[in-house]
């Protein structure tokens, strides 16, 4: 047996030997990166599936959706509005958990009481499921933030999971981005 | 006189007395059962039903009048009386009459007149409904055409940007197959320079400067064992002047077929068909994962798959590149049979090939594993060859 209270010296860095092989070992099996298994654990599109399919369902039973709707999402400390909510149409379906929304645009100012806008996302079709906190937009998206901006069509979000997914035609347009690749090739 | 002719006077007397008190009880009865039975049909009088000529009827109004005695001018009186009464009555229940069917008539006037207005209003009613219907009708249908309309011009509005997508992305597409077409050529002309410089024919091979020293080799191919890594530093040394060149600062675009953000893991993935283009530089990978840290700043890139970096210069290719940003540094890694490479071109081009390349961004010095780096003709002799293992480790 290993004797605590008073361990040769031998037996001391031995220990410390297998502690840091130990530690690498434990570090390196968390570190590691595996891309398959990152893909594969996302691949479950069954809530995405089921909120399209919802979506379809929501466009079927729309009834005279209210009109140009506004509301503020965000409010700075002195009540004026930090980020507002606009939608050319819009239904809550009673029977459901679903908010459909056209064409619909979240601005984000920039200074208290301003109407500058320093962040927006436009949305052309979208569901939003109340009770998961989940989402799919139909159609063509877009976010500008600063001088960037994401762009796609079909985006599913969760912001449970806080996950985004866009399906296709995506776009990335960046300006002063802090990683600079073409330092791959100097 | 004899008894016969006695009997034949009193039977003569009494007969002319009995006849007409007979004949006005007569009719008296007959007037009453008259009465009783068609009295109710207002328009018949008894009177012109009766004959005048009937025996009956007739009123002995002139045995009457001749008789003088107090009974019979009672009995006339109490005739009259009876007559009037019944004239009276008679009288009474025409007037009785008369009213009932004006009351009647009043009232049927009265329904007749209250139908009449229930018609008309119910007729107004029907109008009014109708016109109600007609209205909503054309209400619904102006509702629908302007809907059509706001459809057709939401349509009209998502083709607009769907051509206008579709117009960016080909644009994108055909830079792309530029700037890939130019790194194929950069690469074709390299690998003809190269095989050039094999060719034993000495009249194909480029002549060497005047001014150069005597060449030591024509064509020079370092190898070395595995598991000695060297770093040439002959690519580091050219960039560095191309590397200063001015920018206009335009924005980088990054096109990809799908993409994942998991913000809680500061994971992004663009997959399939990836695309960077930057001012200086184009990246192609069939898949690239940015890891960033918690401020959303990278921390690491991983490309994955037919990884191609170029630029005006130089073009990289390799199957798996990682960037890691807190050392500066640059892995590429090569697959079986197909070994990351570093061509630069320019004058005199040269290739640097092995199973992992890095690169150190800050102090620009290059490590290989396995290494075959290919230089033109001539390159030692123009005393470029030092260089190359100039900040060798």
């Amino acid at each position: 047996m290993f004797d605590i209270i008073n361990p040769a010296r031998s037996d001391i860095h031995l220990m410390k030997k297998a502690i840091a092989a130990i530690s690498a070992i434990v570090a390196l099996t968390g570190l590691a990166f595996n891309s398959e298994r990152w893909l594969a654990e996302r691949s479950d599109d069954s809530d995405m599936l089921r909120l399209r399919a919802a979506y379809r369902d929501c466009v079927a039973k729309l009834e005279s959706p209210a009109e140009n709707v506004v509301f503020p999402l965000e409010t700075f400390p002195d009540g004026s509005v930090k980020s507002r909510l606009t939608a050319a149409r819009a239904q809550m379906f009673a029977d459901s958990s679903f908010i459909w929304g056209e064409n619909i645009r979240v601005e984000q100012f920039r200074e208290v009481g301003s109407t500058n806008v320093w962040a927006s996302l436009d949305a052309e079709n979208c569901i939003v499921d109340r009770k998961t906190k989940t989402g799919w937009v139909e159609g063509v998206a877009k976010m500008t933030y600063g001088e960037s901006s994401v762009k796609g069509r079909g985006i599913y979000f969760s912001l449970p999971r806080e996950y985004i997914k866009i399906l296709s035609q995506c776009e990335i347009r960046t300006k002063g981005a802090n990683f600079d690749p073409r330092s791959l090739v100097q | 006189m004899n008894r016969r002719t006695q009997l034949y006077l009193v039977a003569s007397i009494a007969i002319s007395l009995l006849v007409p008190l007979a004949g006005e009880a007569g009719i008296r009865r007959y007037d009453s059962f008259s009465r009783r039975n068609f009295d109710k049909k207002a328009d018949l009088n008894l009177a012109d039903l009766m004959n005048p000529d009937d025996v009956m009827l007739r009123k002995p109004t002139a045995v009457r009048a001749t008789a003088d005695s107090p009974a019979a001018a009672e009995k006339a009186a109490a005739e009259k009386a009876a007559a009037e009464k019944a004239a009276a009555e008679k009288a009474a229940a025409e007037k009785a009459a008369a009213e009932k069917a004006a009351a009647e008539k009043a009232a049927a006037e009265k329904a007749a007149a209250e139908k009449a207005a229930a018609e008309k209003a119910a007729a107004e009613k029907a109008a009014a409904e109708a016109a109600a219907r007609a209205a909503a009708a054309e209400r619904v249908r102006k509702e629908v055409e302007e809907k059509a309309a706001a459809d057709a011009l939401r349509r009209e509005a998502e083709l607009k940007s769907l051509r206008e997508q579709v117009a960016a992305e080909k644009a994108a597409r055909e830079k792309a197959d530029i700037a890939r077409a130019e790194a194929e050529q950069k690469v074709e002309k390299a690998e003809k320079t190269i095989s050039r410089l094999k060719n034993p024919d000495p009249d194909e091979r480029p002549r060497p400067k005047k001014l150069a020293a005597p060449e030591v080799a024509d064509d020079v191919v370092v190898a070395v064992p595995s598991g000695e890594p060297v770093t040439p530093a002959a690519a580091a040394q050219d960039s560095r002047s191309h590397s200063k060149k001015k920018t206009s600062g335009r924005e980088a675009v990054i096109t990809a077929e799908r993409t994942d953000y998991d913000r809680k893991e500061g994971i992004i993935l663009f997959d399939r068909n990836v695309y960077v283009d930057d001012e200086q530089y184009q990246l192609h990978a069939d898949r690239i994962f940015l890891f960033l840290d918690g401020t959303n700043d990278l921390k690491r890139l991983v490309a994955l798959g037919n990884v191609a970096i170029t630029n005006e210069e130089k073009n990289a290719s390799c199957a798996r590149a990682v960037y890691t940003r807190s050392t500066s540094k640059i892995v590429m890694y090569g697959a079986d049979g197909n070994p990351a490479s570093l061509f630069q071109g320019g004058k005199k081009g040269s290739t640097v090939r092995g199973e992992r390349i890095t690169f150190w961004l800050n102090s620009e010095q290059v490590e290989i594993e396995k290494p075959v780096v290919t230089v033109p003709g001539g390159s030692f002799g123009g005393g470029d060859a030092k260089n190359i293992f100039k900040n060798m480790k």
